[in-house]
């Protein structure tokens, strides 16, 4: 079975860049999942597509590490909804992350792209 | 717990709902059918059931909760096949019975070390006819003495005579029949036997007793004001002088000895030796050997007899007690191990049969759940509880199959020797209890998987 058209041209995400993702987004307040999938989705000019079956683990994941914590709040539109939000592990793991990302994506760049 | 795991599931439903509910609502703002809405945005999700197990396993517990699940639903799937279930049931606990039965009887008939210290230095020594399978006789005190002087291989060598059926009155009350040991005066020294109250019968002692942990419960409250008081064994009246340690019957496997007391000058008695440390079973033979002829020349004076002149000593590892159950029935016994041990294979192999057949009529029911979504792995696991709980039933009906078994097997013994008083304390064998159960448990895994 094939995937539905709309698929073709977005990346599937590691894992490891998938979390980076997610805290980054956090960065600008509290958010609940979709409305994190939709922030990776937009802000990557609709190239990201985050997966739910990727996105939920990996939120309730680091919940349990401690990087995020969740709250049920009233969303936008007065429905129930959960927020998650960054924790200060949180972000001391997305700086650390961001840094190792920035060395990586510059060396690859250089391989790629001799000068 | 259950309440907690339930609350964590529904808001993980409302959350993975919310989702979606946003999705659809969105299309819908940005024109889209409302129908095809829908179906876009659950194409979209994928699979709930699948999002939701994976996210679950984010907690931690998933496997203690998928664990209880799939016992549940195993625990159901049997109980709609209970032909299936009784069948593999039954021979599991049939298997597993007759195999921990034989085995608890034949562990503490053949096996199971006296409560004394280093039983396996212990070492009896016999007198036999040409050809007697096992020796006999008796050693009188002169020989005892005569032995206790001059050999080098032991360390300790020590006398006792048997009464299995005595006298024994306690506080004056009635008198009951009770087994008496009499014994030499380094008995308790030599077996490293420390009363839990008072002492052990020691050189020079006469008219004292001790008296066995179970004898000082049941008819002293284990009251410590036991310490001399009279008990009158046979004809002698005896004063107490100790209490014998917990767990400790006496010598003999199939009796359970009350009351020790000093031997008789002219009594007669079983002779064990502690061998030297260093000293061998075969060094201790040649010695004996040499010293004998004393033994004989004794007997010959009283019997005319010319086989008296053909007796040889002979010496037998003894550290797990003397049995004369075990001179008539340790071979049988061991047959009968090999035989069960078969029987449990078979067990084994006619659960897998069952398993196989169940798995090879389940193959849809399975084709269906991998089609809703449900991991390979998970399937697994499934059918492997459902063994594991065939296995776990199993060896709980067999457990009550070897308690109704040993008991028998018991009073089988003793039937038809009722002067023997025989009382064999067998007590089931946990170990090889779980060492069934864990075969039976390893074949349901093997044969469990093969629809999976």
């Amino acid at each position: 079975m094939g995937k539905p058209d709309g698929y073709k041209n977005r990346i599937e995400l590691l894992q490891g860049t998938l979390d980076m993702l997610v805290l980054q987004t956090l960065r600008w307040g509290s958010q609940h999942g979709y409305g994190i999938a939709q922030a990776i989705r937009s802000g990557s000019g609709e190239v990201l597509q985050v997966e739910t079956g990727s996105l939920y683990p990996a939120l309730h994941r680091m919940e349990k590490q401690g990087w995020i914590r969740s709250e049920w709040k009233s969303s936008e539109n007065k429905q129930r909804a959960k927020y998650y939000e960054l924790t200060a592990a949180g972000t001391e793991h997305l700086t650390s992350e961001h840094a190792r990302w920035t060395q990586m994506s510059g060396a690859i760049a250089s391989l790629m792209e001799p000068s | 717990m259950n309440f907690f795991w339930r609350r964590r599931d529904e808001e993980l439903d409302e959350e993975l709902r919310f989702h979606l509910a946003m999705a659809i609502q969105e299309r819908i703002e940005r024109g889209e059918d409302p129908k095809e809405a829908e179906r876009a945005a659950r194409r979209e999700f994928g699979n709930l059931a699948l999002v939701r197990e994976t996210t679950r396993r984010m907690w931690g517990w998933g496997w203690l909760e998928d664990a209880w699940h799939d016992a549940r639903y195993a625990l159901r799937g049997l109980r709609r096949s209970p032909g299936f279930s009784a069948a593999a049931i039954a021979s599991l606990a049939l298997g597993i019975g007759a195999n921990t039965a034989i085995f608890s009887l034949t562990y503490t008939i053949m096996l199971r070390s006296l409560p004394v210290a280093q039983p396996e230095r212990l070492v009896e020594l016999l007198q036999k006819y040409p050809g007697e399978p096992r020796g006999n006789g008796y050693w009188t005190r002169r020989s005892y003495e005569h032995y206790r002087e001059r050999s080098q291989s032991f360390g300790a060598l020590f006398g006792m005579g048997i009464d299995n059926h005595i006298k024994v009155s306690v506080e004056g009350g009635e008198p009951e029949f009770r087994v008496a040991e009499f014994v030499t005066d380094n008995y308790f020294g030599a077996l490293g036997l420390r009363p839990v109250l008072g002492r052990g019968i020691g050189p020079g002692d006469e008219g004292l007793a001790v008296i066995s942990w179970t004898l000082w419960n049941s008819r002293y409250n284990g009251d410590a004001g036991v310490l001399g008081k009279r008990v009158v064994v046979g004809k002698k009246s005896l004063t107490i002088i100790g209490v014998a340690p917990r767990g400790y019957r006496g010598l003999r496997v199939e009796a359970a000895t009350d009351v020790w007391a000093p031997t008789d000058p002219d009594g007669q008695f079983v002779l064990i030796g502690r061998l030297r440390d260093g000293a061998t079973v075969a060094q201790a033979r040649a010695e004996m050997e040499s010293l004998y002829p004393f033994t004989i020349a004794e007997r010959a004076v009283k019997s005319s007899d010319p086989l008296v002149r053909q007796l040889r000593v002979e010496l037998e590892p003894c550290g797990a007690g003397l049995s004369t159950v075990r001179d008539r029935f340790g071979r049988p016994l061991t047959m009968l191990m090999a035989v069960v041990g078969v029987l449990l294979l078979l067990a084994c192999a006619n659960m897998a049969g069952l398993l196989l057949a169940r798995g090879a009529a389940r193959g849809k029911e399975m084709a269906m759940r991998l089609a809703l979504g449900a991991s390979r792995w998970r399937l697994a696991r499934q059918v492997l509880t459902e063994s594991l709980l065939l296995s776990v039933a199993g060896t709980a009906a067999g457990g009550v199959v070897a308690y109704g078994c040993t008991q028998a097997l018991v009073e089988l013994l003793a039937s038809g020797r009722p002067h023997e008083k025989l009382e064999l304390s067998v007590e089931l064998d946990a170990q090889l209890l779980l060492y069934a159960a864990g075969l039976a448990a390893v074949t349901g895994l093997l044969f469990g998987l093969a629809p999976a």
